[in-house]
């Protein structure tokens, strides 16, 4: 079962701050991982179609190409505003 | 020194201040910046902000992002206290404190951190007006975490080698340093090697990793001084096609702000069909700073040595 974590608007888009899911086999990248959640129906299909969406795998920030497995926590967030 | 703090209580900046002259009673300045909450965005009066974080995640980017001001600037200690929470306006937000021996590094380094900061760290703002509130998407001058350039060299695969006639493997301090960095920015070092100064094994070498191993960097440490036996930037020429001389000065530029005999460093900068080989010195302090001077310039070159544009 794969972590999942959203933050700020994300989280307030999807209702939900955490999700426990497993990931299919054939889903092997940052960008396989998005088109097949989005494929999950809504609200995922409208929310993860931002295109200014960031990805950090295992607590790192992930790029689309980047591999995920069923042993990750991957966490979805809005470009950062700290500071 | 590094203090990395995330937390929903006020700071003080006098006692942060005082925590690392206690520490450092010899540093000859400290600098520091404190964000405050802005009253106003455009016309808009905001009573309030609230901030989110991702627990785990955004301390250790702060330690990183610390752990590179120290690194790249010669400065003792670094302080970052960032608040989370719901922060009124004029409250203040992040701290962050610079030690060090002289001004210039500890300015430098303090500006460094905060900038990074605002780039990187998994840190959310919303704003709170009289009657809506609203995430802030960006602040002006920041990219996305994924375009950062910092982010631009993972998928990278690069070889360090390390050039010296006395170290072996164990001790190659600087080449641990340099992998150290290199995975920080997510790179993959994909090969590690230690040679003596000698011209023509390192040229072999060179066109092994360029050649068979294809590699997108070759990062060499040592054997670029004015020694008899420092010939590196000799082994790299003689295999390379084409010399980037700007990037070289800029390693020799910044160097000189370090130290004046950084100047006597003859490494070059050049590649190799499409990888690139990059002489830095021997010196751990001096292996690293140079990387640091030149590091959001290598994937570019990459890009254009593949004959893609400015991008």
């Amino acid at each position: 079962m794969a972590h999942f974590l959203f933050f700020a608007r994300i989280r307030e888009q999807l209702g939900q701050a955490t999700l426990e899911l497993t990931i299919p086999a054939q889903v092997a990248t940052v960008a396989d991982l998005l088109l097949w959640l989005q494929s999950r129906g809504e609200p995922f299909a409208s929310v993860l179609q931002d295109r200014s969406l960031q990805v950090a795998v295992n607590q790192r920030h992930a790029r689309t190409d980047d591999l995920v497995t069923d042993h990750d926590e991957i966490a979805l967030f809005p470009p950062v505003s700290g500071g | 020194m590094i203090t990395v703090r995330v937390q929903l209580d006020d700071f003080s900046l006098e006692q942060e201040v005082q925590q690392l002259r206690q520490r450092y009673q010899t540093v000859g300045g400290i600098v520091s910046f404190v964000g405050v909450v802005r009253e106003f965005t455009g016309d808009e009066r905001v009573t309030a902000i609230e901030l989110e974080h991702y627990p785990g995640m955004t301390e250790s980017e702060l330690q990183q992002i610390a752990t590179e001001a120290r690194e790249q600037f010669t400065v003792e200690g670094v302080t970052i206290v960032h608040r989370v929470g719901r922060l009124a306006a004029a409250e203040q937000i992040v701290l962050v404190v610079v030690a060090a021996a002289h001004r210039a590094a500890a300015f430098d380094a303090c500006r460094y951190t905060i900038d990074q900061l605002k780039q990187r760290a998994t840190l959310w703002k919303k704003e709170i007006a009289a009657d809506v509130s609203r995430w802030v998407d960006h602040c002006p001058g920041c990219h996305s975490a994924t375009t950062a350039k910092h982010g631009e060299w993972s998928g990278l695969r690069v070889a360090v080698v390390t050039l010296s006639d006395s170290r072996t493997i164990d001790n190659d301090q600087s080449g641990d340093a340099l992998v150290q960095q290199l995975e920080a920015r997510g790179a993959t070092v994909a090969y590690r090697h230690l040679l003596p100064d000698d011209r023509a094994m390192i040229g072999q070498l060179l066109i092994e990793l360029a050649d068979q191993r294809r590699l997108d960097v070759v990062l060499t440490s040592g054997g670029t001084g004015p020694g008899p036996r420092d010939v590196t930037p000799e082994a790299t020429r003689d295999v390379c096609d084409r010399e980037l001389p700007g990037l070289a000065e800029l390693i020799r530029q910044q160097g000189l702000q370090q130290v004046r005999s950084a100047v006597l460093t003859r490494g070059i900068v050049a590649l190799r069909h499409q990888t690139v080989v990059v002489n830095l010195p021997g010196s751990t302090r001096g292996a690293s700073h140079s990387f640091h001077a030149i590091a959001d310039l290598i994937p570019h070159i990459l890009r254009m040595a593949r004959g893609g544009g400015h991008g």
